[in-house]
């Protein structure tokens, strides 16, 4: 099964939560909440649960532990799906267009769900136990006007992988660390038969790689007084950067603009075709993505177009999340208390590879070699501004768009700007 | 006359002892019909216009009225002039390249070569197939490193790096309207080639008495006669074309941008992937509509006309030799079914008594006799003006349209009743036509003979070769599929392509059912497509009957309401249908709402097929079941019903095959994993993405979906041939 830090085409069979009713079983669900209906909720009745799927050993942990949930708590049922982050992508808004909220949902945007007023605050959702248990710098990003809504799930942190093979068959000693360095290292690459840079600007997950050009060159999505700048002047000028490498210097990969990562990039990586491009410097990224492969790489900070701007890391965060649904709270927070146990969340968090949120977690894998780097890298880690109520919608279309600028013929600031002209009519 | 039979009478005439029952008959006879197509498709197209003036918020919540706000956003789309033209181009490469590549086609199809029924089999595949699962076969032959296209271009030499065909902007759009007219091409060409076959053999002995070649003959006999179903074929792709939405969507429905959207994928991104703005997509939706609408008027309009002169001034203007020569044919064969009384209907004029009983004896005698047992195939008024009528009956909402039974029928090899040569043996003979000499030869006439000359003697390869190369092009993407199927992860995404596995994973077809949920993908396709057949078949029987029987008023209002439902694919209506399956509570992901959905979209099919058996059932053996004594519901479950078990059983198959290949209503209504509520379809398509495609799966899957499909065809044909040679009665 291919890598990812979150897609394998598995997973699908899970799809939008099903209806509030519909996700119910049972009549008396369906009645008019699962279940009774005191203040917290009942503690009987059905939930619908809606889990990403990032590797194949999604399923089998997710099937397994609802099993392990269900004798424990006999009287919830758990309707598990777990689906793949593509589709998952598309289907969300359909589910919550079609009002069929699941109870409990794994995403990576929460912001429009709950400015609508649609989730439930984590604070109803965990036992004060769990809820003390995470590390606080996720937290920031997971509340919107001091109301906490999204529950941290997994983390993973970005950087520049290369091939050690491809560097000294070219003759560079070191790993890039300015626009300029990585510019000349693709040429050199290139010469040397390899693709120089593979960008991922399809729409698998271009946000992660335009964050990272972005902010590499000082810009960001949103000015200092929180207004949207997609368009700004240095992010037009890192996406004509891109476009030089592209289009003039012609040394990524033939069509960045519709070329994800992981059946792209990443299995060209593994491959030994590619000479450098964005990783995740975590153990899932090698246990799937360069399975099997022998290429010799490493990974590095990403390059800045000048020194003066600060070494950096993206941080991605998924998140889990409650939908207000008559009668579930109760439910809801015996499951979440049971999927965040110690060593419940450990086994995930080691099985896919990730970095973990919560701190008993953190301090029970900081010794183990890749991820405690990773763990290392997190306080300089910037993330998405999840917390705009735009941020759903400027997601998915910058997922749907970005990659259209930077084609030879494209207007990188027109796509810039209607990027942001979307993202300030729906803020 | 018995008292029933004189009582059918006298109600036909409006009299009679309970003239308001009466009156009301068609209330009882068509009330579930027309009910099922107000709810399902007169309402959601109300509910779409009314939301494209409704502002409607991303997590579904009307926000108020937002007058021409809607229309003013999507005016405002940067992207919308880039859609329009691809629109057109869409439409007119796609349906020009169909219909003359299906005209080569089908008359190659008319010859008689060893295997014809194979490459007409081979032709069958691609259509009978969901479009989804073709799709996805070409998306993977389109792959960049991986691709079995550049595979094939670089052994040939063609090119020397592979091409990201359908990710690379360049390219993409030509890849999507290469699919898109070679999954159009079997409809066509069965259309035509039943056109062809049509032309009854007399006219073209009446042309060699009168000294014509063969390039005379096609330009005066072959094409004139053809014309209606060129038409047919041209008008009914264009709203196919212009529907279709699964290739677009399967193939590079998730890239970025909108460099191959045509309207239709445009107005489902807006509603649901892009801007989730219902409202907008619904301005979208009815301007899609109106364009419909007005290719459909057009139709009409065509059909009245045609249908209307039969044997007026277009007679004359389409040269009076070919109608000389056709209606000597028709005095001479004392044919008469080449007025099916159905053809009539449509244009709602009562169709005239006195000649269609001087008809019926006519049809009854020709069964006894056993001399041309043939029931009324539609396909054999082909060549009659009133194709367009029936044609238009028969073809569905769907890119598997009704003609498929009947041009089945028509196309595949019927053992062809002695005394009664079929049109194939005549055009044998037309191609040895050359052998006479024409009165004067011109050039044109010089150069044919002289290709004909040189052609005679490798005809019979020639054509088995040309025959083994269409098959195997319509194949080519099944056995890729199959081949697929059988390769590991490591073969599949091998660089280039493997054309054969290096290991034969058969495994595959064990292990999808873990991979997937395919059983109960399966279960939810069989279930609604078995009870939408179902539904179908009880609501459009009695009005189907009833149409036949009766004359009322309102008929002809009837027929064409339904035959215009027929013209709207769902997903011309996908935002009304489900703006109206949310407002119903408990409506969204239920099996009933889909099932009713797909119930009233495939409706029209089955009335206007079974009209057509119904009518052409001579009702003097209703009259003389009941002389015998046999009540009302004995005469229809004895007599009416075995005798139109043609027609039922081609609408029934139709009908399920539609269902199960229905993809964008089940994608938007019916589409809860979480409670297994997916159809194969659309289960399908959601392994298709943007990461690693896990496609052996998704193949094995599809041959699963894809093969009962073409054994249900096998089975159409079968019965119709044994049904053609079986007697009328008991």
């Amino acid at each position: 099964m291919r890598f990812t830090r979150r897609r394998t085409r598995w997973a699908r069979w899970a799809g939008p939560a099903a209806g509030a009713c519909a996700a119910a079983v049972t009549l008396a669900a369906c009645g008019g909440s699962s279940g009774g209906s005191t203040a917290g909720g009942s503690s009987s009745g059905t939930i619908s649960v809606v889990m990403a799927q990032y590797s194949s050993k999604t399923q089998p942990y997710w099937t397994s532990l609802v099993s392990r949930f269900e004798k424990a708590n006999p009287k919830i049922k758990v309707n598990l799906r777990v689906i793949d982050w593509d589709t998952l992508l598309q289907q969300v808004p359909t589910m919550i267009q079609t009002h069929s909220y699941p109870d409990v949902l794994n995403f990576n945007a929460y912001s429009t769900f709950a400015s609508s007023g649609l989730l439930q605050p984590t604070k109803d959702v965990l036992s004060p136990g769990t809820e003390a248990d995470f590390e606080s710098s996720f937290l920031g990003s997971d509340s919107i006007n001091g109301t906490q809504y999204a529950i941290p799930w997994i983390a993973s942190v970005r950087a520049l992988g290369y091939n050690k093979q491809a560097f000294s068959k070219a003759g560079i000693t070191s790993p890039p660390t300015t626009w300029a360095q990585f510019e000349t290292d693709a040429k050199k690459t290139e010469k040397a038969g390899y693709t120089g840079a593979c960008i991922a600007l399809g729409s698998e997950e271009s946000q992660a790689e335009w964050s990272l050009w972005m902010w590499s060159n000082g810009g960001s999505w949103t000015s200092p007084s929180g207004q949207w700048s997609v368009n700004s002047a240095k992010n037009i000028q890192a996406m004509a950067f891109l476009r030089k490498l592209a289009n003039t210097d012609k040394v990524t990969e033939p069509n960045p603009g519709s070329t994800n990562r992981t059946d792209g990039c990443w299995s060209q990586f593994a491959e030994g075709k590619v000479a450098m491009t964005e990783i995740m410097p975590l153990g899932t990224f090698q246990s799937t993505s360069m399975k099997g492969s022998s290429v010799q790489w490493a990974s590095a900070p990403w390059p800045r177009s000048s020194a003066s701007i600060p070494q950096f890391t993206l941080g991605v965060q998924d998140l889990l999340m409650s939908f207000k649904k008559p009668g579930n709270t109760a439910m809801v927070r015996t499951f979440l208390d049971f999927v965040y146990q110690k060593s419940n969340y450990l086994s995930f968090v080691q099985g896919e590879g990730f970095l973990p949120t919560t701190k008993s977690a953190s301090a029970a894998m900081a010794s183990d070699p890749v991820t405690g780097e990773g763990i290392k890298l997190l306080p300089e880690a910037k993330f998405y501004p999840a917390t705009n109520p735009a941020w759903n919608k400027v997601q998915s279309t910058v997922q749907s768009q970005l990659g259209t600028a930077i084609a030879p013929s494209a207007n990188p600031s027109s796509v810039l700007g209607q990027i942001q002209q979307i993202a300030q009519t729906s803020g | 006359m018995t008292a029933a039979a004189s009582r059918r009478d006298s109600s036909r005439r409006g009299g009679g002892i309970l003239p308001l029952l009466r009156r009301l008959a068609p209330v009882w006879w068509l009330g579930p019909s027309v009910l099922l197509i107000a709810l399902v498709i007169v309402y959601p197209a109300i509910e779409m216009i009314r939301t494209s003036f409704l502002k409607v918020n991303s997590i579904g919540l009307t926000e108020g009225s937002a007058g021409f706000g809607d229309y003013r956003n999507l005016f405002g789309e940067p992207a919308l002039g880039h859609v329009l033209l691809n629109t057109v181009l869409w439409v007119v490469l796609v349906v020009a390249a169909t219909i003359v590549i299906s005209l080569g086609l089908a008359q190659f199809l008319n010859k008689r070569f060893p295997g014809r029924r194979i490459v007409r089999w081979a032709l069958i595949v691609p259509w009978a197939a969901s479009l989804v699962m073709t799709a996805t076969v070409w998306r993977y032959i389109y792959e960049g490193s991986y691709g079995m296209l550049n595979r094939v271009l670089l052994d040939l030499g063609l090119i020397h790096t592979p091409v990201e065909w359908y990710q690379d902007n360049s390219t993409s759009f030509w890849c999507l309207i290469v699919v898109g007219i070679v999954v159009s091409i079997p409809f066509s060409t069965f259309v035509m080639l039943a056109g062809l076959q049509s032309i009854p053999a007399d006219v073209y002995e009446a042309a060699r008495v009168d000294g014509a070649g063969p390039v005379q003959t096609y330009r005066k006999v072959t094409f004139p006669l053809l014309r209606p179903a060129l038409l047919t074929s041209t008008v009914l792709n264009t709203i196919y074309v212009f529907n279709s939405f699964p290739i677009i969507w399967v193939i590079t429905g998730k890239l970025p941008g909108d460099q191959t959207d045509t309207t239709v994928t445009f107005m489902y991104k807006i509603a649901f992937t892009y801007r989730l703005d219902v409202g907008e997509a619904a301005a979208l939706a009815v301007i899609n509509v109106v364009f419909l609408l007005i290719v459909v008027s057009i139709f009409l309009r065509r059909v009245r006309w045609t249908a209307g002169d039969e044997t007026g001034p277009r007679g004359t203007r389409r040269g009076r030799r070919t109608a000389q020569w056709a209606r000597a044919t028709v005095l001479a064969r004392g044919a008469t079914p080449r007025n099916p009384p159905h053809a009539m209907l449509a244009r709602g004029d009562a169709p005239p008594e006195p000649p269609a009983c001087a008809s019926r004896p006519a049809a009854v005698t020709r069964r006894h006799t056993g001399r041309s047992p043939r029931p009324p195939a539609w396909g054999r008024w082909a060549g009659n003006e009133r194709l367009a009528v029936t044609y238009a009956a028969m073809t569905g909402a769907g890119r598997l349209p009704l003609v498929t039974g009947a041009a089945m029928t028509e196309a595949l090899p019927v053992p062809a009743a002695p005394g009664h040569p079929g049109p194939e043996t005549h055009n044998a003979k037309r191609t040895s036509a050359s052998a006479v000499p024409p009165r004067a030869p011109g050039p044109l006439q010089r150069t044919g003979r002289a290709l004909a000359r040189a052609w005679s003697p490798v005809r019979p390869v020639g054509l088995v070769v040309i025959g083994v190369i269409v098959a195997a092009f319509f194949l080519a993407p099944y056995a890729v599929m199959f081949l697929g199927a059988l390769k590991s992860n490591e073969d599949l995404f091998h660089s280039p392509a493997l054309y054969l596995p290096t290991h034969w994973e058969w495994g595959n077809f064990a292990s999808v059912w873990k991979q997937i949920p395919l059983a109960s993908y399966l279960a939810n396709s069989l279930i609604i497509a078995a009870v939408s057949t179902a539904i179908v078949l009880l609501v459009s029987l009695p009005a189907a009957y009833f149409t036949a029987r009766h004359e009322f008023r309102g008929k002809r209002a009837f027929l064409y309401t339904v035959l215009v439902t027929q013209m709207f694919a769902p997903v011309a209506l996908v935002i009304g249908i489900f703006r109206e399956v949310n407002l119903v509570n408990g409506a969204v992901n239920s099996y009933w709402a889909i099932i009713l959905v797909d119930s009233a979209f495939n409706l029209a099919f089955s009335v206007w097929i079974l009209n057509g058996y119904l009518a052409s059932i001579p009702k003097e053996i209703e009259d003389a079941a009941m002389v015998d004594g046999a009540g009302p519901l004995r005469t229809m479950f004895r007599i009416v019903l075995p005798l139109a078990r043609p027609g039922i059983v081609t609408a029934v198959i139709f009908t399920f095959i539609q269902v199960w290949n229905e993809f964008v209503v089940a994608e938007t209504i019916f589409n809860n994993p979480t409670q297994n509520r997916e159809t194969l379809t659309v289960g399908i398509n959601a392994f298709v993405g943007l990461y690693q495609t896990q496609y052996q799966y998704l193949f094995v899957a599809s041959i699963i979906g894809i093969v009962p499909v073409v054994v249900l065809f096998a089975f159409i044909e079968r019965y119709l041939v044994s049904g053609l040679t079986a007697g009328s009665i008991r």
